[in-house]
């Protein structure tokens, strides 16, 4: 069998006095949607920073495909396949959507060493992946400020897929979006699995879980309380788990006191 | 469609507003004065403002960056100086010349590092840079002036190529070759980047701490290049260098409609706003108002065009329009 | 930091010198100048020197590395507690030297004011360098020998918020009205502190009015400005230049013909007549109404009133004596 496409051992994040996150252990696998889920302030975007490069883990260490890898910046995250969709948008909303889409990783060739930049080239792959989405933007050339809330969302996930990522990491991506923005969302992630990408998904809204998630992880202040399936649980259940009634996290709990 | 888009990018609202107001003031002053509008005193106006469009134009990347520079006089002072004493010991003009841009890219670097690294906001760090550099200009002039130095960079600069100023060529120059930086290199996508979230720009991958040195780098040698013009024109330099350039400089970029708080810039609007600044300043001298009304009517101008903005950030077009370069 | 360890070195020095002054019992007369190491001072010190030679007393030069008042009380004070016979000051901040010229009465020594006074703090007398009239009425004079009473002259002056330099403007109109009625005088432009700023303003006059005839600069930050617009408009001949401009300032512009002159005063003679004064006080005199100098082309005149020394008329650089100065 092969190992699983990233594996999270012991992972700690303290902020100063602040203990953030707490011997997480947690495996994401090619080609699956696995969603945290938890309360404001359990740790779900501190732990996708971890993941993305963004933070460094104070203790415990990442695996991909078996070997450990250490990320000093979202660069190196990136470089190593794992694409990060932020919380906060991390768009640039004076550029455009292909300069965005390829913020950082521009597509250049050099002349006496000054990179320059090839536009058409990025502006036709960017046109690519925007139809691959089905995302309609009239103006591509469009600054990103002027895009809706879901738009952007696609923009955001041209950036990831451009980055031809075997893992993406997803927060909160359809908190701002109506329903039929949503709706799109949810199946981009379902065709990114289907393409043999992993999603990591944080969301809120426990129907959009439902709807695409294979697996799901609950964290409660800082730490990963309960692993299920989505076959093996269901809305009540993983309500009770994340709100800390359920008798398993209370045991948990107990202990830890 | 596109093409007119693209266009209306390159030249937006700012800029014809710009536009519009020197055709505006050069009418009026030409009935107000009739030695206004003549080749002769609209060449002097140019000529004039070569130092200011330099400086700005540094400026406008730094504004652009969401960072400020307000040491960039000093800055020009102390470049100034090293170009004054190779002139004075007689080393070849084109030698002096090149010192200029030298120092201030020495200096950028400098500036750049302390902002940088010292992780202090731009306005502070560099006040306190102007306070250091201004010391060492009234040190390196031991108090006395540079004055009377030899003329072969003055003739050197004031000469012509194929009938063109040289210093329009290299205002020219590196107005060019700034706005293929940003509009042609990943440079412009990432300073704009930087200027709009430093933090964003972080987690897209952008190397924001060598970016960000870089300008400041880039606005010293310009600043530099400044001084060495500065040197060629005046021949002299007084203790009192440079005093009032960072203020000039960020007033003519904010009247071109970059954004004090980053994100966006229009080298075009700098280049403009330079111009009517100058404009104004000759035209108000030449129509014989006193002084103390030129200043309040440059510092009326700015308030009159960064409140029209206000009111027109409530229109969708010029958001569109605002991030040209 | 470094200044107060600049403080502390110059205060050292100072010991060194004053025990060495005292055990040859030498009469000592100091400056303390504004800052030190300007060619302007260093000018003041030179006449200084020359003075106590000549007179036959031990000069002290000591001041601080940048013009900041508390350095310099602090230098002056050192001063009166070595017991140096007669400490003169040009002075920073006229506000607060009144408690150091009480502490030099209490100990005898004789406190006066030289190059910039403190008028109301009880010191022993004031050497002025000239007056805010003598300059005004010297430049307006001059010009008019060269222009005739008829021109139009520019005026280009720094800070407008400057009151000296105000005063002087307002000088040179008055002695423009009074005596020569067809003399037009442009109102006043002000360039702040750049030479940049000036030679633009410059320029600009030169166009508008295609009839002006000179141009003064009345702050000497503007005075290269000046110089350089005449220069650069190829009207040298055609307009003087001239102003408030020392001769390393001015030298070139006056040698291209760009500046016809300019008016100050010598500051080498104000340092000899700063040391004579002190000599005097030390001796127990107060001067005359009229007192005659060795080196001195003019008696030099005491007002006992106001207790002004003055140096005499303002000094007129030109090519033909702009060499021998050096500040
Ligand atoms: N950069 C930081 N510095 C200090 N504390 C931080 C930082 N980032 C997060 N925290 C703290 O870590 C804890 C976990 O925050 P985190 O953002 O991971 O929560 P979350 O599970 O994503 O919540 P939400 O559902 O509201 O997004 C919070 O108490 C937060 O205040
Ligand atoms: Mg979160």
């Amino acid at each position: 069998m092969t190992p699983p496409l990233l594996v999270a051992e012991g992972i700690s994040k303290r902020f100063g006095a602040l203990t953030a996150l707490t011997g997480i252990n947690l495996e994401v696998r090619a080609g699956e949607v696995l969603a945290l889920l938890g309360d404001n302030g359990a740790g779900k975007s501190t732990f996708v920073k971890v993941l993305a490069g963004a933070h460094p883990a104070t203790d415990g260490t990442l695996r991909m495909d078996g070997v450990p890898v250490a990320f000093s910046s979202p660069q190196d995250a990136a470089n190593a396949g794992i694409a990060t969709i932020y919380q906060e948008l991390a768009l640039s909303e004076n550029l455009s959507i292909a300069e965005n889409v390829f913020l950082g990783r521009e597509l250049v060739w050099q002349v006496a060493g000054v990179p320059f930049l090839r536009r058409r080239a990025m502006q036709e792959r960017v046109a690519d992946l925007l139809h691959e989405l089905d995302a309609h933007i009239s103006d591509p050339d469009a600054p990103v400020g002027s895009l809706s809330g879901g738009q952007r969302q696609a923009v955001a996930i041209c950036r990831a897929l451009n980055l031809n990522a075997r893992l993406i990491i997803m927060d909160e991506p359809t908190a701002a979006l109506a329903v039929a923005e949503t709706r799109k969302v949810l199946q981009l992630i379902r065709r990114l699995s289907g393409r043999g990408c992993a999603v990591v998904l944080i969301s809120h809204n426990l129907s959009d879980v439902f709807e695409v998630a294979d697996r799901m992880v609950v964290f409660r202040r800082g730490r990963k309380v309960a692993e299920r399936t989505r076959a093996g649980t269901d809305h009540e259940e993983v309500v009770s788990l994340i709100t800390g009634a359920h008798p398993d996290v209370r045991a948990l709990e107990q202990q830890q006191s | 469609m596109r093409r007119l888009n693209q266009y209306a990018r390159a030249f937006g609202r700012r800029e014809l507003t710009l536009a519009g107001a020197s055709v505006v003031a050069i009418i009026v002053f030409a009935t107000t004065s009739p030695y206004f509008a003549t080749a002769d005193n609209l060449a002097t106006v140019l000529r004039n403002s070569t130092e200011l469009l330099l400086v700005s134009l540094g400026m406008t990347l730094l504004l652009a960056m969401g960072s400020i520079d307000v040491s960039v006089g000093m800055v020009l002072g102390l470049a100034a100086i090293a170009v004054g004493r190779l002139l004075q010991a007689e080393i070849d003009p084109l030698l002096a010349a090149l010192a200029g841009p030298l120092a201030g890219a020495a200096l950028g670097l400098i500036t750049g590092l302390v902002v940088v690294f010292a992780n202090i906001p731009a306005i502070v760090a560099t006040l306190g840079l102007l306070g250091v550099y201004r010391a060492a200009i009234f040190l390196a002039l031991g108090g006395g002036w540079l004055s009377g130095l030899p003329t072969g960079l003055t003739t050197l600069l004031s000469s012509k190529l194929a009938g063109i100023p040289v210093a329009a060529l290299v205002v020219a120059g590196a107005y060019g070759a700034v706005w293929a930086a940003l509009r042609r290199t990943p440079y412009g996508p990432h300073l704009l980047a930087i200027g709009q979230s430093e933090d964003a720009a972080r987690l897209a991958g952008i190397t924001v701490r060598r970016t960000r040195v870089a300008t400041f780098v880039l606005s010293g040698v310009l600043s530099g290049l400044a001084a060495t013009f500065y040197v060629g024109t005046y021949r002299n330099v007084e203790m009192t260098i440079g005093s009032t350039l960072a203020l000039d400089a960020i007033a003519a970029v904010v009247l071109g409609g970059t954004s004090i708080l980053g994100g966006r810039c229009s080298l075009l609007g700098t280049a403009l706003g330079v111009l009517l600044l100058r404009l104004l300043q000759n035209g108000l001298l030449m129509s014989g108002v006193p002084s103390l009304w030129q200043t309040v009517v440059t510092g009326v101008l700015l308030l009159t065009v960064l409140g029209l903005e206000r009111v027109g950030s409530f229109m969708p077009s010029v958001r569109r329009a605002g991030r040209s370069v | 930091m470094l200044k107060s360890l600049a403080v502390t070195l110059s205060a050292t020095t100072l010991l060194t010198f004053v025990s060495g002054a005292a055990l040859a019992q030498e009469k000592r007369v100091a400056f303390v100048p504004q800052i030190v190491g300007i060619p302007y001072f260093n000018a003041m010190e030179e006449g200084g020197k020359k003075a106590a030679t000549e007179l036959g007393v031990k000069f002290i030069y000591s001041g601080p590395v940048d013009t900041n008042p508390v350095d310099q009380l602090q230098i002056v004070q050192n001063l009166i507690n070595q017991g140096v016979e007669a400490v003169s000051v040009s002075v920073l901040d006229a506000s607060s030297i009144g408690p150091v010229v009480e502490a030099a009465k209490a100990k005898g020594v004789k406190l006066f004011t030289s190059d910039s006074d403190a008028p109301d703090s009880g010191r022993a007398l004031y050497v002025a360098q000239a007056t805010d009239q003598g300059l005004g009425f010297t430049i307006i004079d001059e010009l008019v020998k060269r222009v005739g009473p008829e021109a139009k002259i520019g005026i280009v002056s720094g800070e407008a918020t400057a009151s000296n330099l105000n005063t002087w403007i307002q000088f040179m109109q008055e002695r423009a009205k009074s005596q020569y009625p067809k003399l037009t005088l442009l109102a006043p432009q002000f360039a702040g502190g750049t030479a940049q700023r000036a030679s633009q303003i410059a320029t600009d006059l030169m166009a508008a009015n295609p009839d002006l005839k000179a141009v003064i600069a009345v702050a000497s930050s503007t005075c290269p400005g000046v110089g350089q617009a005449i220069e650069t408009a190829g009207k040298v001949g055609k307009v003087i230049g001239t102003g408030y401009c020392s001769p390393n300032t001015a030298r070139s512009y006056i040698k291209s013909g760009a500046m016809g002159f300019t008016v100050l005063w010598d500051p080498g003679a104000l340092g000899y007549l700063t040391v004579w004064a002190g000599k005097q006080l030390i001796d127990g005199k107060t001067p005359a109404a009229s007192n005659t100098i060795p080196g001195f082309s003019k008696p030099v005149t005491y007002d006992a009133k106001t207790g002004v020394l003055l140096l005499g008329d303002p000094a007129v650089f030109t090519a033909e004596n702009v060499d021998k100065f050096n500040f």
